[in-house]
């Protein structure tokens, strides 16, 4: 029989704005030590990609609704377990006349493998078991119908973003979830994943100002010059075999953090690609272009995506490509 | 690998009509049908090349996946548009601009400053 052993970690869950909202103490589990088939089946728990968040917080300006946010309390406790799974003692909480006794796990724990299952999986059967239906495309859409009105429920793990074109709806919802889980933050929602979201009378504007300055510290950049692009208008990157070499890690995480951004930011869409290209063997060339993004970004912080509301919703694709030695890209509005 | 700037193009505009019918997609969840969705390309010969069916023995070289937007443009999911290079927004994502090409791309594009709008 597998024991695993547990651990505490302390932290301390900052706001929008930097300031310590709450102390957290959790008990984790050392899930690294987990045996396949014994301690855990399956592990996949599905989650959805940024780019579908941001078509749902689109969505609701043209609608004249508001989005509203709540987040599970300690979520991933909530999931049921099913296979057998012992933890030690955690520590400050031994029993001393029984130094030798384990705990068996009814529910999950922070750090299991299968705790983000176990929780998705007690969610959407809640959520389904209250006549919510599950999106077609996306698995963590939650989607409710009555008459004309329609509520939309988006779950990133323990987040969760709802809106309704009924307020009654959202109330039903919050009353619903309140029932069975422990919840906290509930409120519009402003900000969400690193991304700030402001909600004046149905216009939405999003922005990552608080990231794109934290980035430019990070990178000794915060004083810099301010540049009105993003890349030259006669910048040719190549693989640049000859250059000089400089550290990979660094210029791995420059770009990481640059495609992040890129959330709220396609104005730097194309320049970030092009350095991310060459992670693999990156040259000063291109470190001086990724140089070059921060300098733009330091001049436009405060730069985000707009939408405005009651615009009759149409979509429109643009496609256009680059034909010059196999470059090729789409983009679309 | 492309070998002339229309197939290029055309490859492009088939991963964009993938794109918008997974946005279409998304919204019938929302409650929301869209047809006919247009796609702007600035090349009249992609355009051509969606419309007509018929082999050409120029085109024959394509890879057949690639004609997957003839299908969509026959069903009605998508409409293929032209569009004058200056009205082009995807010139944003393709190339290096000038300050007053950028400035005016990003506005277009709802890329705002906070300070601006409010």
């Amino acid at each position: 029989m597998n024991v695993i052993d547990t651990k505490w970690v302390f932290k301390n869950k900052l706001d929008e704005h930097g300031v310590i909202v709450r102390n957290k103490a959790k008990l984790v589990a050392k899930g690294y030590n987990q045996e396949e088939g014994i301690d855990y089946g399956k592990t996949y728990a599905p989650v959805e990609r940024l780019k579908a968040v941001r078509l749902l917080l689109a969505y609701p300006s043209m609608n004249r609704f508001k989005l509203h946010q709540m987040d599970v309390k300690s979520a991933f406790l909530n999931g049921y377990i099913d296979e057998e799974v012992y933890v030690s003692q955690p520590q400050g909480f031994e029993d001393h006349k029984h130094p030798n006794q384990v705990f068996k796990l009814k529910k999950a724990l922070y750090g299991l493998k299968q705790a983000p299952r176990q929780w998705y999986k007690r969610l959407s059967s809640f959520l389904l078991s209250h006549s919510y239906e599950r999106g077609k495309t996306y698995k963590t859409l939650f989607i409710k119908k009555a008459c004309s009105d329609i509520i939309l429920v988006q779950v990133y793990v323990d987040d969760i973003i709802f809106g309704s074109t009924n307020e009654n709806m959202c109330k039903q919802f919050v009353a619903v979830m309140q029932g069975e889980f422990e919840m906290s933050m509930m409120g519009e929602l402003n900000y969400f994943l690193g991304l700030q979201i402001k909600q004046l009378n149905h216009e939405t504007f999003l922005s990552q100002t608080k990231y794109c300055k934290e980035l430019l510290k990070k990178f000794n950049m915060e004083r810099c010059k301010e540049s009105v692009t993003p890349m030259t208008t006669n910048c040719y990157l190549d693989s640049d075999d000859k250059g000089a070499s400089v550290d990979q890690t660094k210029f791995k995480g420059l770009t990481g953090s640059l495609l992040y951004l890129t959330v709220s930011r396609p104005d730097i869409m194309f320049s970030v690609c092009l350095c991310a290209r060459f992670q693999s063997n990156p040259k000063e060339s291109h470190f001086t272009a990724a140089k070059r993004i921060l300098k733009y970004l330091q001049g436009t912080t405060t730069v985000g995506l707009w939408y405005p509301a009651d615009v009759s919703l149409n979509l429109v694709g643009y496609s256009d490509s680059d034909f010059a030695g196999c470059k090729n890209r789409k983009e679309k509005h | 690998m492309a070998l002339s700037t229309a197939e290029a193009k055309y490859i492009t505009a088939g991963s964009c009509c993938a794109q918008t019918l997974w946005i279409k997609q998304q919204l019938s969840d929302f409650g929301l049908n869209l047809s006919k969705i247009p796609l702007l390309c600035d090349k009249t010969s992609v355009i051509n090349l969606t419309k007509n069916p018929v082999q050409h023995s120029r085109t024959k070289h394509i890879e057949i996946r690639h004609h997957f937007i003839r299908d969509h443009v026959t069903n009605e999911d998508c409409e293929i548009q032209f569009v004058s290079t200056e009205n082009q927004l995807a010139d944003l994502f393709t190339k290096p601009l000038s300050k007053e090409r950028f400035n005016f791309l990003r506005n277009k594009l709802g890329i705002l400053d906070i300070k601006h709008v409010l």
